[in-house]
């Protein structure tokens, strides 16, 4: 990454800012942003936090796959403006939100970004499973509860530069929420408000859901995470088509062996 | 769409991975199942004996510009035949009497196919032949290829034996019947030489000599008759110029000769004188008295010419020449007859010594050519007989088993071995080939390039397993698994094999 020290400055200054309004869970908010860059992953049990959580850091042991992310991000960072990234598959089980946490995760690696991931699998969340974030308020609270603020649902998860914003805890019963003005809302406010921020949706399969067709015509880019061998060419075809070409950024293959 | 190589092989190994379950319970299932197969498939172990077989025919060198005997070449086809037919199987119902008593005759048949079955004969190789026969044990394989042999040679030494002697008897019965030929040629020869006995061609010289004196007899004695006849012609005409009687002929012609000179003179006086002339009339008057005279004379004539007139002794003498004459004619005419008879027997005596040559020639031929055959028949039933009895004594065997059959030790045919070779390769490939097949046929999107052309938009990028210590874990536990399926395989593959050895 080669930015200016004006351009640092400016990013570091926008995310203490962002710091202020959120609820800081074990971590100091009055600490500056470089003092966070300088403690994360430092403790041995971060390390294993975060191995558990099978989530990427700097220098961990899966080293072709932080490259792969790395070299996926390089990609992302070409569409500097289109900060609501999509990632969405075929089918379930493609390691849609395995990614998402990743690519999250290298994501925020950088310094100068900062990522927000978001679990819109409203049928089958998994980010507040991830992030040890069981009962914590998140997206259908905040569509459902006029009184809950977006500070209530964006959550610390213990890595710098990394929030996440769970599927909550209220039962999804249909597809109406992200065609609520209230979720409208909250995406634009989450995307306008910083602009180093990129901010992942974690959605269900394009297919089966209604949901990720809606989420599709929200969001910014799409990438597909397709799992290699595991969907037909026929159903690839079909996916591809239901996103508009401008927004489809490309297909992640998942080389996973399970 | 272009997919390489090691990418095609990137994608069956996962693709191997995905279906470990159903590759290793693949493996073991295959691989076991071929086992037992293997294991339980009855085992064939053949037996056989080589035989030299000679070519020769008895019948060939016998016959040899007589007859020509039909050359046998399949020995094999032959010897099957041989050991195939009803003789064969009382012979082996005898062999195997311990086994088959009480079974029907339905039963026995059966029996006897199987036996037949499992019986083989081949040519291999010029003049000779080898009798196998299988069996899962291999010692009734031994013992029914040693008897089927000892069959083989039995039954040819009788086939040869009842051979030579069929030929033997074949050239006897030939001999006899040419023999009775000869003797009726000769019998016909006979008869026929003593039937025309004077006939011989010998006698055809004699008759023609013969045929031409009787001619020349015939002129002479025509010739002869026409003589006499031309004779008696002329004693004839003579007899009738003489008279029977000389009295009655002067008399009459004393008058005659009166009345021609008168008339001469008469005609002398007409040319100078008139008839009124005395003379004339006086001569006139003369006449006329002759003429009376003459007419009286005439009258008188037959009344007493016999006691007036006397016998002429010229003609006399004439006749008696022409009756000697008579006689002569009748005689040679009479010899002319006999003559011609003669000739006529001659001639057909002649034409009969034709007919007996042709005869005879036909009769001696016939005869000649029974002779001969009848000569060459006698001299090949020698030969036969000489034939047959070294064929009676074996010595003229021309079977020989070149190789005896033994008990054999290994089975023919696909051994447990190769059902442990190929049980383990198929057991290994079988998943792999599952894996590939699926990868090619399973209609799955795989490679960046074939993503890239389906979603009309780039593969940004791969992303690989979660290597961590479950993972690992998980990949050793399967690896555990399959290692000790594979070790499991192999030691039911080492005790069978034990088994199979040992056993």
């Amino acid at each position: 990454m080669s930015m200016n020290k004006l351009e640092k400055a400016i990013s570091l200054t926008m995310n203490a800012h962002e710091f202020d309004d959120i609820q800081f869970s074990g971590i100091d908010a009055s600490k500056s942003m470089e003092e966070i860059a300088k403690m994360s992953f430092s403790k041995v049990s971060e390390k294993d936090y975060l191995d558990r959580k099978k989530i990427v850091y700097p220098k961990c042991s899966q080293e072709k796959l932080v490259n792969q992310l790395r070299d996926i991000r390089t990609e992302l960072s070409k569409h500097q403006v289109k900060n609501l990234v999509m990632i969405t598959s075929v089918i379930d089980e493609a390691g849609v939100s395995f990614f998402s946490k990743n690519i999250a995760a290298v994501n925020a690696f950088d310094a100068s970004k900062s990522s927000l991931l978001i679990d819109c699998n409203l049928t089958s969340p998994s980010v507040d499973d991830t992030f040890d974030l069981k009962g914590k308020p998140g997206l259908l609270d905040y569509v459902l509860n006029q009184e809950i603020q977006e500070k209530d649902i964006i959550h610390e998860v213990g890595i710098s530069r990394y929030r996440a914003l769970p599927a909550g805890n209220m039962k999804a019963e249909s597809s109406e929420y992200f065609t609520h003005p209230r979720f409208k809302k909250l995406l634009f406010s989450l995307k306008n408000r910083y602009q180093d921020r990129t901010i992942f949706l974690d959605a269900p399969p394009l297919l089966d859901s209604a949901d990720a067709r809606i989420l599709v015509g929200l969001c910014d880019l799409v990438i597909l995470v397709l799992p290699s061998g595991k969907i037909s060419k026929n159903k690839i075809e079909a996916a591809a088509k239901v996103i508009p070409k401008e927004k489809l950024m490309g297909a992640i293959i998942n080389n996973n062996i399970y | 769409m272009q997919v390489s190589i090691i990418e095609q092989i990137k994608f069956a190994v996962i693709q191997l991975w995905r279906i470990r379950q159903i590759a290793i319970a693949l493996f073991f299932v295959i691989a076991v199942s071929i086992l037992v197969v293997g294991y339980f498939l009855p085992r064939v172990f053949v037996s056989s004996s080589t035989i030299l077989v000679d070519e020769h025919n008895i019948l060939t060198p016998l016959m040899e510009g007589t007859a020509v005997a039909t050359s046998v070449k399949d020995h094999a086809k032959n010897a099957w035949q041989l050991l195939s037919g009803q003789h064969a199987k009382e012979s082996t119902v005898v062999f195997i009497s311990d086994e088959v008593e009480g079974l029907t005759e339905k039963q026995l048949d059966q029996r006897w196919e199987q036996i037949r079955d499992k019986l083989d004969v081949q040519n291999v190789g010029k003049n000779l032949i080898s009798i196998k026969y299988k069996h899962s044990d291999p010692k009734t394989a031994q013992k029914f290829a040693a008897f089927f042999t000892d069959l083989f040679i039995d039954e040819s030494v009788k086939d040869k034996r009842r051979e030579s002697e069929e030929a033997y008897g074949f050239i006897a019965s030939q001999a006899q019947e040419y023999h009775e030929k000869l003797k009726s040629s000769e019998e016909a020869l006979k008869e026929f030489r003593s039937d025309n006995l004077g006939a011989s061609p010998d006698s055809a010289g004699t008759v023609s000599a013969r045929i031409l004196e009787l001619q020349r007899s015939m002129e002479q004695t025509q010739l002869e008759i026409t003589e006499l006849e031309i004779q008696m012609k002329n004693i004839q005409d003579q007899m009738s110029g003489e008279a029977q009687v000389s009295a009655h002929l002067t008399e009459e012609g004393q008058l005659q000769e009166r009345i021609s000179s008168l008339q001469g003179q008469l005609d002398t006086l007409r040319m100078t004188y008139l008839d009124t002339y005395p003379d004339i009339v006086i001569i006139k008057d003369q006449i006329a008295s002759l003429k009376d005279q003459m007419e009286h004379v005439r009258k008188q004539d037959k009344k007493e010419i016999k006691a007036t007139s006397t016998l002429n002794p010229l003609f006399q003498e004439l006749r008696s020449q022409f009756s000697q004459h008579s006689t002569q004619l009748a005689a040679l005419k009479t010899r002319l007859k006999a003559t011609e008879n003669l000739l006529d027997d001659e001639k057909a005596r002649a034409k009969q010594i034709n007919n007996v040559d042709a005869v005879l020639a036909q009769l001696t031929r016939d005869y000649d050519v029974n002779k001969n055959l009848y000569q060459t028949l006698l001299r090949q039933r020698e030969q036969a007989r000489v034939s047959m009895n070294i064929d009676i004594a074996n010595q003229g065997l021309t079977l020989k088993v070149q190789e005896y059959p033994i008990v054999p030790i290994r089975p023919v045919g696909l051994r447990l071995m190769h059902f442990v070779l190929v049980g383990v390769v198929l057991a290994i490939l079988a998943p792999i080939g599952l894996a590939y097949g699926l990868v090619m046929i399973d209609g799955r999107a795989r490679g960046a390039l074939e993503i890239q052309n389906l979603i009309q938009a780039p593969v940004i990028g791969e992303m690989t397993t979660y290597r961590d210590t479950e993972f690992r874990n998980n990949l050793m536990i399967w690896f555990s698994i399959a290692f000790a399926v594979f070790t499991a395989v192999v030691a039911i593959y080492g005790y069978v094999a034990w088994l199979r050895i040992f056993n």
